[in-house]
């Protein structure tokens, strides 16, 4: 049963599921459309959970992937052994309903009135709310130049390839290739490192805004080389979603 | 098991504080560190979440939930900041809604040691609170030599939760025993 939105907390919500397309094997993009849906901001994420038929119930965080202003869509990555993503990558159709709340953050979240050049670095999945913001950029018509740097295990695995290579005015897509590579490449390959860092992120002095979204480990590697290569720290946004890419 | 952060027990936050917390302010009650709540490292096993200074690693904030009840120990925090928020220390006078209370408790080893209650003030009251019976008499189960929290010892930093000229209460027991749970090396890393 459907209850009223207070302020200050967060309900469980009914939404229909409006589309699940697919964006990669194991990574699906799920419209939701849910009922007094108060808006979110770029960078924010959702709980979803499922209820299974003896009660149990399992709830996790997606990050949001549409801009403020979209439909709700999220987009979700297969975890193997995992209780809830294994069922929204391969089993959720459109016409289904899917508990949800939020929206939920107020920290990985960027607003067109932020200052400064933004630079984000993706890992896996951590692109998901990294997208939100460039897709929120360009809606609001910012010329804050952007640089998005996205580390991948392949080329198939990249996440809104299509839409990411697209992007001009003044937004800079750059990928590196951690596993494999396919004949021809000429982006980057293996994991982010400072010298990465350094041809790929704008000058320390530029003080750019940086949001780092990914698994871990990537999350930590990152932080710590743009640190080293004289980022305020103060300026560097991280939101971490486990060993295999959770969100 | 990987740590998160604070980012991740947004929802929570918001269920324990009645407001979005992540980009709040904490200060490590141990080593003094500050950063904003969504930078701090999060264990999450349920039905227990523990949050750790990123700089020491010491155990600033617990959470378990059972039975729909989430208990909350703040001992390991200085202070939680929210600039302009609802959130409030005043209590009782001021904001009839808002509660705090302090209990000793422990619960399967875990030491409970400040609950606190906070709602929006002019908000129904919808759901059952959230953080443990703020009414309840403190009570201490198995440690009988240990002290009870005190509001506002003078050697401990002020707690600060948006307004700054507001008298202090501390929260931070510098000294005492990391947690039980959730440390680094039980998790499979």
């Amino acid at each position: 049963m459907e209850r009223t939105a207070v302020r200050g907390r967060l309900t469980w919500r009914t939404a229909a599921v409006t589309s699940v397309t697919r964006e990669t094997a194991s990574v699906v993009t799920i419209g939701l459309d849910p009922p007094d849906w108060p808006g979110h901001r770029a960078g924010q994420h959702l709980e979803v959970r499922l209820t299974a038929d003896d009660g149990y119930q399992a709830e996790r965080e997606y990050s949001i992937a549409s801009a403020p202003g979209e439909p709700l869509a999220i987009t979700v990555e297969r975890l193997e052994g995992g209780e809830v993503s294994p069922y929204l990558t391969e089993e959720l159709r459109a016409g289904d309903e899917l508990e949800l709340r939020g929206p939920i953050g107020g920290y990985f979240v960027w607003e067109p009135g932020d200052s400064g050049a933004l630079l984000l670095l993706a890992g896996g999945s951590g692109v998901v709310p990294l997208r939100s913001i460039l897709r929120h950029r360009h809606r609001t018509g910012s010329d804050v130049p952007a640089r998005l740097l996205y580390s991948s295990r392949t080329l198939p695995d990249v996440i809104y390839r299509a839409e990411l290579d697209q992007h001009q005015d003044r937004v800079q897509v750059s990928y590196t290739l951690t596993r494999s590579q396919p004949p021809g490449w000429t982006g980057y390959t293996g994991r982010i490192n400072q010298a990465l860092l350094a041809e790929v992120a704008w000058p320390a002095e530029t003080r750019p805004l940086t949001y780092i979204c990914g698994p871990t480990s990537f999350v930590e590697t990152a932080a710590a080389e743009l640190v080293g290569l004289g980022y305020p720290p103060e300026r560097v946004k991280t939101e971490r979603f486990g060993a295999t890419g959770g969100h | 098991m990987d740590a998160l952060d604070g980012n991740a027990i947004g929802g929570l936050l918001i269920d324990v504080f009645g407001a979005e917390m992540t980009a709040a302010g904490s200060t490590c009650a141990t080593c003094g560190a500050t950063r904003p709540v969504a930078e701090l490292v999060v264990y999450r096993r349920a039905p227990g979440t523990v949050v750790r200074c990123r700089t020491c690693g010491s155990v600033l904030m617990v959470f378990v939930t059972r039975h729909g009840v989430t208990s909350v120990d703040l001992a390991g925090l200085a202070t939680l900041s929210q600039p302009g928020s609802a959130l409030s220390r005043r209590t009782g006078r001021d904001r009839p809604a808002c509660r705090t209370s302090t209990q000793i408790r422990n619960n399967e080893g875990i030491r409970m040691s400040h609950e606190q209650s906070m709602s929006m003030s002019d908000e129904p009251q919808e759901e059952p609170m959230s953080m443990g019976q703020p009414d309840q008499e403190p009570m201490s189960m198995g440690q009988p030599d240990q002290e009870p929290m005190s509001m506002g010892q003078p050697d401990q930093e002020p707690m600060s939760m948006g307004q700054p000229d507001q008298e202090p209460m501390s929260m931070g027991q510098p000294d005492q025993e990391p947690m039980s749970m959730g440390q680094p090396h039980e998790d499979s890393m």
